[in-house]
C-alpha cells in the first residue's frame, strides 16, 4: 500500500548534501555515550585500561541485563567519564586494531529460517546489534523475548538532509538485508513491514522476499515510522508493541548472521549551511564528531547537531555520532536582531505562516539559524499546528490533556501512537514558540510510568 | 538602529538579576524585543524556528482592523462636518475617536504591564488587539471614564483573573462592551448615542425593530438603503458600520490565515439558515414581529453582525479550538444573533451576547468533538 500524507511540510534549507560517499576510517579514539539510549541505567562491565575487541561488551543496562553495548573498534578504554551524580557520559576507547575481534557462528542464508527466536535475541543481543531494535510507544530499546504484533523497517527520513536511499543501498549487499529481514521475521508474530519512498525505484528492494513492502508519498513527515505504523497497523494502547529498525540496521544484522563478524559502520550525511563538504560519509559507530569534520570547514559561530536539525541532539566535536542518527548538522548560532523584525515585509524569513512576502516564493532554499524568532506565550490556537499534523489526533486537546496531567485523556486523545519526533512540525511552526515535541515527551513519560 | 541597540544593552543589567530595576524586567524585555527580534536560542528540538511569533500575528490583527477603523474616523466626521472635503471629514472624526483608542490603549496597557510584572512573565501581544476593539464596538458617544473602567473590567475580569492572554473564557473586549451595556445600559443604546451631531437617531436595528407589525425592509424606507449600510454610512458603534471595511479586514485575515475561515463561514452560514427560517416562520404564523422579517443579506450589514464574525468570533481563545468544533461554535453564533434580534426587540443587537453565549459554550462543543474523536478512534481500532 501507498502510505500518502497530505499535512506536513518539507522544509527547504540550504546546506543539502552530495551523494558522493567518503569513508572515514583513521580514528584514534572512539566514544560510546549511553545517553544515546533513553531508558538505560548502564552498568560498566570494563576498566579503565582493559584491552576490548571488537564487538566486546563495554557496558550492560540494569533493567535488562542480557543487552549489551559492544565497542564498535578493538582497543584500550582509555577514559571513563562520570558526570553529575556519577552518571557515566562517556567511555573513551584509545583505537589498537591489533586486539582482535569477537566472532560468531555463520549461517547460510536458506538456514536463517531454521533458528531458533530465542538464540536469534541472544546473538543480537550479545552482539551489540540489539539497541537497533527500537519500540513503539516510548521509542525505547525493544525488549527481548516480548515478541511485537509487527516490525517496521524505515528506509530514508523525509527530515532535512537524510541519507539517500538510493546512496544506502549501493553499499549494502542484498544478500545482507535478506538475511536481516529473516532474521527479523523470527522475532515477531506479525509482519515484518519495510516502508520506502515512492520515488526510489531499486531492484535490491523490489527483490526482497518475506516481507510486506508498502510506499511513502507526501511531505514530512510521511518518513517517519510513527505515520506508517499509523496507517498501517496502529497502536492501539500501552500494552500493544512494534518495533522498528533503520535499513542499515537490518542490513548489519545480516552480515552478523550470515559472516559471523560484527561491523558497525554506516553510511550518514554531513549538511547544513554553515559547513564546507556537504556530502555522504561512511564511519564507524563510535566515532568522533571531529574526526567526521576533521578536514571539513565549519563556519565560526555554528550549532552541531547530531541527527537531523528537527529532531537530533545538541553535540561537539569531541562527541560521538549519536547512534542512532543518520546525520550531523550543522547550522548557524549567531543571531542577527533585526530592527523591528516583527513587522517587516520578510521577503527572506522562512514561515509556515502566511504573513511574510516569502510565503509568494516557496520554492526559495534559506539559511535558517537556532533563533527562537520569538517570545514564549501561552498556547494560541490558531489551527497552525493542526496543518502539519498528519496523524489521527487532535493536537491541541492533547497538548492540553498533558499539561493538566490528565492520563486517562491523553490515553484516549492516542498518545501512545505519538513520538515527539511526529510533532516537530508542530514545535517548529507555533507562534506562541511552545515547546510540543517537550510536552508530548512529558506525557509519555507521565503515561508510561503511571498510565 | 546601533545606537538603540547600544543604549538597550547598556541599561539591561539594571532590569536582570540583582540590577536597580529588576522587578520591571518584562518592561525593559517588551522595549527590547519590540525594537528588535529576539535573542533567544533553541534549545531543544526543533533546532530551528518558523519566523512567525505572537507579535506578527497580533499586529496582523490590528492591521486588518484599520479599514475599519479609517472608515469609523471618517463617518464620526461626516457627522460633526458632512459638507467638507474629505480629508476635512476625516480629520473632524480624529479628535472624537482617538482619544477613545488612547484611554483604551493606556488604561488596558497599564494593566497588562501590573499584572506581568506582578507575574514575572512577559508582557502579551493579545492587547495590542483588545486595545483596539473596545473603542471600534463603542458608540462615538462615549464619555471617556466609561472607556476606562469598561477596559479594566474587560482585561482584568475578562482576562487576567484567569491567567491572562490565553487562559481568557470570554472576549475580553466585549467583556469590555457588556459591562457598559449593563452599568450604563444609557450610553450604549437607544437612539441617542449613536452619533456625535447631538440629534438622535436610530440605529437601522433600532428603527426595524422598534415597530411592529410590518416589513422589516419597508421600515427602513429611503433612510437606509441597503447599500448605504453596506458602505457604512448609518448610525453605529464606531468601527462597526461599514461592512465593506470589514470585508477588507475579512479578506486579509484569510489571506494570511490568522482568522479562522471555519469560524467566519459556520457564522455567516448560522446566520443566513435562521435568518432564512425566521422569515418562513413570521409568514406562516403571520407574526407581527417586524424582525422575524428581515432577510439574511440585511442582516449582514446591520449592526455588529459583520464587525462581529470577523473580529470578535475569530478570536482562537475564546473560539471553539478544534475544527470541527470551529464549525460549530461559529454556527451558534449565527443563530443566536438572529435569535435574539428577532424575538428580543428591546435588545435588537445581537451580536455581542451571540459571541459571549458562544464562548461560553465553546469548552462544551470542544469536549463534544473530543469524544466524538475518541469514540471514532476506537471505531477504527475495533475494525
Amino acid at each position: 500500500m501507498n502510505i500518502h500524507i497530505r499535512k506536513g511540510h518539507d522544509l527547504k534549507l540550504v546546506g543539502a548534501p552530495a551523494k558522493s560517499v567518503q569513508d572515514i576510517n583513521d580514528s584514534a579514539f572512539i566514544k560510546l555515550h549511553p545517553s544515546d539510549f533513553p531508558g538505560v541505567k548502564p552498568k560498566l562491565l570494563v576498566k579503565v585500561g582493559e584491552t576490548l575487541k571488537k564487538g566486546q561488551a563495554v557496558y550492560n543496562d540494569k533493567n535488562n541485563p542480557n543487552i549489551l553495548f559492544t565497542s564498535p573498534n578493538a582497543g584500550i578504554v582509555e577514559d571513563i567519564y562520570f558526570g553529575e551524580r556519577r552518571r557515566i557520559e562517556f567511555i573513551t576507547i584509545r583505537v589498537d586494531e591489533n586486539a582482535g575481534e569477537m566472532s560468531f557462528d555463520q549461517y547460510a542464508l536458506g538456514k536463517i529460517y531454521e533458528l531458533d527466536p530465542t538464540d536469534v535475541t541472544d546473538i543480537l543481543c550479545k552482539s551489540g546489534l540489539w539497541p537497533a531494535l527500537r519500540r513503539r510507544p516510548f521509542s525505547k530499546i525493544a525488549i527481548p523475548h516480548l515478541p511485537p504484533k509487527a516490525i517496521f523497517i524505515s528506509t530514508m527520513s523525509t527530515a532535512p538532509f537524510a541519507a539517500d536511499l538510493e546512496v544506502i543501498l549501493d553499499k549494502i549487499p542484498k544478500d545482507n538485508i535478506q538475511a536481516g529481514i529473516n532474521v527479523l521475521q523470527l522475532l515477531t508474530t506479525g509482519s515484518v513491514n519495510l516502508v520506502s519512498p515512492k520515488k526510489v525505484i531499486n531492484s535490491k528492494l523490489s527483490e526482497l522476499q518475506n516481507i510486506q513492502q508498502h510506499t511513502y508519498s507526501g511531505p514530512h513527515p510521511s518518513g517517519n515510522v510513527g505515520i506508517h505504523v499509523s496507517q498501517i497497523d496502529p497502536i492501539k494502547n500501552k500494552d500493544d508493541s512494534i518495533w522498528y529498525i533503520s535499513i542499515q540496521d537490518v542490513g548489519l544484522i545480516g552480515n552478523l548472521f550470515l559472516t559471523g563478524k560484527q561491523n558497525y559502520r554506516k553510511i550518514i550525511t554531513v549538511a547544513g549551511s554553515s559547513i564546507a563538504d556537504r556530502m555522504h560519509y561512511s564511519v564507524n559507530r563510535g566515532t568522533l564528531i571531529s574526526d567526521i569534520l576533521s578536514k571539513n570547514k565549519v563556519e565560526k559561530d555554528s550549532r552541531i547537531i547530531s541527527g537531523d536539525v528537527l529532531s537530533g541532539s545538541i553535540s561537539k566535536l569531541d562527541n560521538a555520532i549519536g547512534y542512532y542518527h543518520e546525520s550531523l548538522t550543522v547550522i548557524p548560532d549567531e543571531i542577527n536582531r533585526e530592527f523591528l523584525g516583527w513587522i517587516g515585509p520578510g521577503l527572506s524569513k522562512y514561515s509556515l505562516s502566511y504573513t511574510f512576502l516569502s510565503t509568494l516564493f516557496p520554492k526559495r532554499e534559506k539559511v535558517l539559524s537556532t533563533a527562537m524568532n520569538g517570545g514564549k506565550r501561552a498556547i494560541l490556537p490558531i489551527g497552525a499546528i493542526e496543518k502539519v499534523m498528519p496523524l489521527d489526533i487532535l493536537p491541541t486537546m492533547l497538548l492540553k490533556s498533558i499539561i493538566a496531567n490528565d492520563i486517562e485523556t491523553m490515553e484516549q486523545l492516542g498518545i501512545y501512537e505519538c513520538d515527539p519526533e511526529d510533532f516537530a512540525l508542530c514545535s517548529f511552526t507555533d507562534a506562541s514558540k511552545m515547546d510540543i515535541t517537550g510536552i508530548i515527551q512529558d506525557g509519555l513519560n507521565l503515561a508510561e510510568a503511571e498510565g | 538602529m546601533k545606537f538603540l541597540r547600544n543604549l538597550l544593552d547598556k541599561v539591561e543589567p539594571n532590569f536582570v538579576g540583582n540590577g536597580k530595576y529588576a522587578k520591571f524586567h518584562p518592561l525593559y524585555e517588551m522595549a527590547d524585543t519590540f525594537l528588535f527580534t529576539p535573542a533567544d536560542k533553541t534549545e531543544n528540538g526543533p533546532y530551528i524556528r518558523d519566523a512567525v511569533d505572537l507579535k506578527r500575528v497580533m499586529s496582523f490583527v490590528v492591521l486588518a482592523m484599520l479599514p475599519a477603523l479609517f472608515f469609523g474616523i471618517f463617518n464620526v466626521g461626516r457627522q460633526v462636518n458632512p459638507d467638507a472635503p474629505i480629508i476635512d471629514i476625516f480629520l473632524s472624526g480624529l479628535p472624537v475617536v482617538l482619544p477613545i483608542i488612547l484611554v483604551s490603549y493606556v488604561v488596558g496597557g497599564f494593566w497588562e504591564m501590573l499584572f506581568s510584572v506582578v507575574r514575572k512573565h512577559e508582557i502579551n501581544e493579545g492587547f495590542l488587539v483588545t486595545g483596539i476593539l473596545i473603542p471600534l464596538v463603542m458608540p462615538p458617544t462615549i464619555p471617556l471614564w466609561m472607556v476606562a473602567i469598561a477596559t479594566s473590567f474587560g482585561v482584568v475580569i475578562g482576562k487576567e483573573i484567569f491567567g491572562g492572554t490565553g487562559y481568557n473564557i470570554f472576549n475580553p473586549a466585549l467583556v469590555a462592551r457588556a459591562f457598559i451595556f449593563f452599568a450604563y445600559p444609557g450610553a450604549i443604546s437607544g437612539d441617542k448615542v449613536w452619533t456625535v451631531d447631538g440629534v438622535s437617531q436610530a440605529t437601522p436595528l433600532l428603527k426595524v425593530a422598534s415597530d411592529q407589525g410590518s416589513r422589516a425592509v419597508e421600515l427602513l424606507g429611503d433612510k437606509y438603503t441597503w447599500w448605504d449600510m453596506f458602505y457604512g454610512f448609518i448610525p453605529g458603534s464606531i468601527g462597526e458600520t461599514s461592512t465593506l471595511a470589514i470585508i477588507i479586514g475579512a479578506i486579509f485575515l484569510l489571506i494570511t490565515r490568522i482568522g479562522n475561515w471555519r469560524i467566519m463561514a459556520g457564522t455567516l452560514l448560522g446566520m443566513v439558515l435562521t435568518a432564512k427560517l425566521a422569515n418562513y416562520f413570521g409568514e406562516a404564523v403571520s407574526s407581527s414581529n417586524s424582525m422575524l422579517f428581515l432577510p439574511a443579506e440585511y442582516h449582514l450589514v446591520m449592526g455588529g453582525f459583520a464587525f462581529g464574525l470577523v473580529f470578535m468570533a475569530t478570536d482562537p481563545v475564546s473560539a471553539a479550538q478544534t475544527d470541527r468544533g470551529r464549525w460549530i461554535y461559529g454556527f451558534l453564533i449565527g443563530f443566536m444573533c438572529v435569535v435574539i434580534r428577532a424575538i428580543n426587540p428591546a435588545y435588537p443587537e445581537g451580536m455581542m451576547m451571540a459571541i459571549l453565549f458562544a464562548n461560553a459554550f465553546s469548552p462544551l462543543i470542544d469536549y463534544f468533538v473530543m469524544k466524538s474523536h475518541i469514540k471514532q478512534r476506537l471505531k477504527r481500532f475495533a475494525a
